[in-house]
């Protein structure tokens, strides 16, 4: 037992360069830690900041303009500088890792069971078949799969995300390692789901008393999680310590900042709402409205949204809330006219959109503009910034020098350099390629803008600079805005109304301190309950009532 | 007056500043030109296509309309090609016996000192000369090739595009049409059209455009039906562009790698289709001539007069690289991630490292 006692990994001074246009950038530089049995690690930063290639070095998987120094010791052997044979061996078997994106960690042509076995059997060669399987549906149970026998036959694509990730995990379970990396492990999850999962990994660590480092940029998870943090910025560590300690007393002022770009669910003060003008129309009014998947082949005709009714009147933000696969999507893209409506009535700045002919189709667009939710595939990779900005306004038939000053004054509203109009798409980060978005959304002084989680793919702190951003744009020009996100704390920034949906029906709408403050549905208390607070303490002490109420 | 117009542009772009300069919207056509003109490769590629192009035309003329039959010319008693000659600055032609030079005609062209002589390329057994054939089956190959690579891209850009784009019963009838075309041999297809549509490159080369498109409409239409997915196609289409502007505006410039690299090999394979249909006697056929043709007429000469191959050989080769060096710049200039990494890996670099560890030792 007391070897066991052991610390698992311990890094001393670990750096990773990458050669970049000729010369070795330092992505992370002095990195120190120890994790020892049953114990879980945080690393937090932004993207960037040299989170994920520190641990990746650990498992030697850099890319091949990657180089590593320093020491990493796992029980006493030192994996820097190892050979490619027995990192080989070390990966699967002593490290295991967790991906962010469970679709596209496994792989989609083979059967969940087939790739668990095939893990096993790396690593195992003396067993059979059978003692593989027995075992793959064993680590099935373990990670609470409800049917483990259907999910060892399943493909990937016929589970659902968080299904996924169990299978996921419990793939990288499957040779008892003694350090597990989970790289962003909830990221992609709905937030009832992610709740599940960091369930299970925190049982899932007690249990096989194995080290977890986990990488993440939520708070929330952090604070639910991890007993030790370190923070990371360009790819220095700034803070390290215990996790309750940093929360409570952060010493960086970088710390500082990141904790308080953390939206809290509920700390923001309630505004009065402004009494609406009487006589003015809404700019988007939604009655009854169907909206149906056409059938295709073989599948079926699919009822995406049923029965909806909304209202956004000028100057107003409606949060539409909901868990993946809810509807609030569909909802947004029938608004600016992508989606076919099957019946209801559908009315945006004044315009009928059921039945609606191309020309007015064409003339109400002028009046809406969207910021979709990858910044990645909104923007188009071939064109220069400057170009897909200006493209609405080209086809409003303007003259080049008009559109030129209102690029100019766009990339100013959405604080981007002008000089950066000739880039491309993949020279700019994540939050500067989304207000390149909301930049090209606004181009024409739109009567509604429908935002389609438009931060989700961004860090907390950038954000927080984007959420900021839009807020005081929207605050400026006055326009209505369906916001459609899966985050309740950032909704509750912003909205001044906030429907719920729940499978494709608006399950509860009303101001943002009904449902917030005082949720009616059990479902809105339950999406309210899982959002993970930014606060250790707070968290230890809602996972014990709920433990308690079970 | 272009010239005024040009020199008040310069002056005012002398008084734009730098800062203003670099804030100019640079449309995606100015940017691809800068990036295609860096790359030395196809740039060199393109000049040496313009230079063998301008040779071959230039060096023995042309002949226009006629329908290329031998005729005498009742006024001197030579040989002459039906239609209108432009003559060229070579001083013999393609079609004439000469008396022969050298014995076996064998290149008079001397490396050292440089001299070309009377012919460079030498002749064969009838006395004909070599250059003056090579220039001409260039001319005509050159027609093909760019007859097939134009007319070919053209269809199966179009076809692909707007199959992947619609799809539902367009794509449906286009593709079942692409078929129809796929399943019958492109060599049995050319040579009952070149039969009946006469042996000129002109023809040649529209009737093969006109029947090789099939795979890159096959692979515009898979880009296609990925690409229309796409977020920022919404982006578009909700900022209000017509369906004919997102499928070239914003879909094609993103699968022009897939289109270009296919399209250079289809104008590399031209050659060697007419080649084959020039050999098999329904292609270019004679009097006139091509590459190919040349190297299938003498193709019992290889051992004893083997300079009756290497210069058609040395132009094949030559073009077709050329247009694949140029494909490969278009490919790259139109991608704006294509970067270069050194390599940290395999022999050449663990060779160096060798080196450098030996010299640190010393």
């Amino acid at each position: 037992m007391s070897e066991d006692k052991r610390t698992i990994i311990e890094a001393t001074g670990l750096s990773v360069d990458f050669w970049v246009d000729g010369e070795w950038i330092m992505a992370a530089s002095g990195v120190n830690f120890s994790v020892g049995p049953g114990e879980v690690l945080a690393i937090v930063g932004e993207s960037g900041s040299g989170k994920s290639t520190s641990a990746m070095s650990l498992l030697g998987l850099l890319p091949v303009n990657g180089r590593s120094a320093g020491s990493v010791k796992l029980r006493g052997e030192e994996l820097v500088g190892a050979d490619k044979a027995r990192l080989r061996q070390i990966r699967g078997k002593e490290i295991a890792a967790i991906f962010q994106e469970p679709m596209t960690a496994l792989n989609p042509v083979y059967t969940i069971g087939f790739q668990i076995v095939e893990a096993i059997q790396v690593h195992n060669s003396g067993m059979t078949n059978a003692q593989a399987k027995s075992k793959a549906l064993e680590l099935l149970a373990m990670v609470e799969l409800p049917d483990p026998e259907k999910a060892f036959n399943s493909y990937p694509h016929q589970l659902s995300g968080g299904q996924r990730q169990r299978a996921m995990i419990a793939q990288s379970i499957s040779c008892d390692p003694l350090l597990l990396i989970a790289d962003e492990p909830t990221t992609a999850l709905d937030v009832t789901v992610q709740a599940e999962i960091l369930n299970l990994l925190r049982e899932l660590n007690k249990r096989l008393n194995s080290a977890i480092i986990l990488i993440t940029h939520d708070m929330g998870v952090v604070a639910d999680l991890s007993d030790h943090m370190i923070v990371m910025k360009d790819g220095l560590v700034v803070e390290a310590g215990s996790t309750i300690d940093i929360f409570k007393r952060p010493a960086h002022q970088y710390t500082k900042e990141l904790l308080a770009a953390v939206p809290h669910l509920g700390t923001v003060s309630v505004a009065e709402l402004r009494p609406r003008d009487g006589s003015a129309t809404p700019s988007l009014k939604m009655e009854a409205l169907n909206i149906e998947y056409p059938k295709r082949g073989k599948v079926p005709a699919f009822l995406a949204v049923k029965d909806a009714t909304l209202e956004i009147y000028p100057g107003e933000v409606l949060g539409l809330v909901g868990e993946s696969g809810s509807g609030k999507t569909t909802i947004a893209r029938a608004v600016v006219g992508l989606m076919p409506i099957k019946s209801g009535q559908l009315e945006v700045a004044g315009q009928k959109m059921v039945g609606v002919s191309k020309n007015d189709l064409q003339a109400v667009r002028r009046n809406i503009g969207i910021v979709f939710q990858d910044p990645g595939s909104s923007l188009n990779p071939r064109w220069p910034i400057g170009q897909s900005i200006q493209e609405p306004l080209l086809l409003a038939s303007q003259s080049p020098k008009e559109r030129n000053d209102r690029v100019g004054e766009l990339l100013d509203m959405v604080e981007l350099p002008k000089s950066y109009r000739n880039r491309y798409p993949h020279e700019l980060s994540g939050g500067q390629r989304q207000r390149v978005g909301i930049a090209r959304a606004l181009a024409l002084n739109p009567k509604l803008l429908v935002a389609d989680e438009p931060t989700s793919a961004l860090d907390v702190s950038v954000q927080a600079r984007v959420l900021e951003l839009l807020q005081e744009i929207q605050k400026k020009q006055q326009f209505a805005t369906l916001f459609v996100s899966h985050d309740l704390a950032v909704v509750d920034l912003l909205s001044d109304h906030i429907a719920v949906m729940q499978h494709g029906v608006i399950v509860e709408q009303g101001s943002k301190d009904q449902i917030l403050r005082n949720p009616q549905q059990e479902y809105t208390k339950r999406l309210i309950a899982a959002v993970p607070v930014p606060d250790p303490e707070e968290q230890a002490k809602r996972r014990q009532a709920s433990r308690n109420s079970k | 007056m272009a010239k005024k117009k040009r020199n008040e542009d310069a002056q005012l772009n002398s008084e734009i500043s730098i800062e203003q300069r670099e804030t100019e919207g640079l449309s995606l056509g100015t940017i691809v030109r800068r990036r295609f003109l860096a790359h030395r490769a196809a740039i060199a590629s393109l000049i040496a296509l313009a230079v063998i192009t301008l040779l071959a035309f230039t060096s023995v003329g042309i002949v226009i309309g006629g329908n290329g039959s031998l005729i005498t010319d009742p006024n001197t008693g030579r040989l002459a090609v039906d239609g209108f000659r432009v003559p060229g600055w070579w001083t013999y032609n393609w079609y004439e016996n000469y008396d022969i030079l050298n014995p076996g005609g064998t290149p008079t062209m001397t490396l050292w000192p440089f001299s070309p002589g009377e012919h460079p390329f030498g002749q064969d057994t009838l006395g004909k000369d070599i250059f003056a054939r090579v220039m001409r089956g260039t001319q005509q190959s050159l027609t093909v090739i760019f007859l097939v690579g134009l007319i070919s891209t053209v269809l199966g850009v179009v076809i692909g595009s707007v199959a992947g784009f619609f799809r539902g019963w367009l794509d449906s009838l286009l593709m079942r049409f692409t078929d129809t075309i796929i399943i019958i041999p492109t060599l049995v297809l050319g040579a009952v059209l070149g039969r009946t549509f006469g042996g000129n490159a002109w023809s040649l080369g529209i009737l093969l455009g006109l029947i090789a498109w099939t795979g890159l409409a096959r692979l515009v239409r898979a880009e296609f039906l990925a690409l229309r997915e796409r977020e920022f196609v919404d982006a578009a289409r909700v900022a209000g562009a017509s369906n004919f502007r997102i499928i070239f505006r914003h879909i094609l410039p993103n699968s022009i790698g897939v289109i270009v690299v296919n399209a250079t090999l289809l104008m590399s394979a031209a050659i060697l289709i007419e080649t084959s249909l020039s050999f098999l006697g329904f292609g270019i056929t004679s009097p006139d001539i091509s590459l190919g043709q040349i190297i299938s007429e003498y193709n019992e000469a290889f051992k004893t007069r083997p300079w009756l191959f290497w210069y058609p050989g040395l132009f094949i080769v030559v073009i077709a690289l050329a247009i694949n060096f140029v494909g490969d710049g278009l490919r790259d200039a139109f991608d704006p991630r294509q970067r270069r990494l050194p390599r940290t890996d395999g022999a050449i670099q663990d060779l160096k490292r060798l080196i450098g560890k030996r010299r640190a030792g010393k």
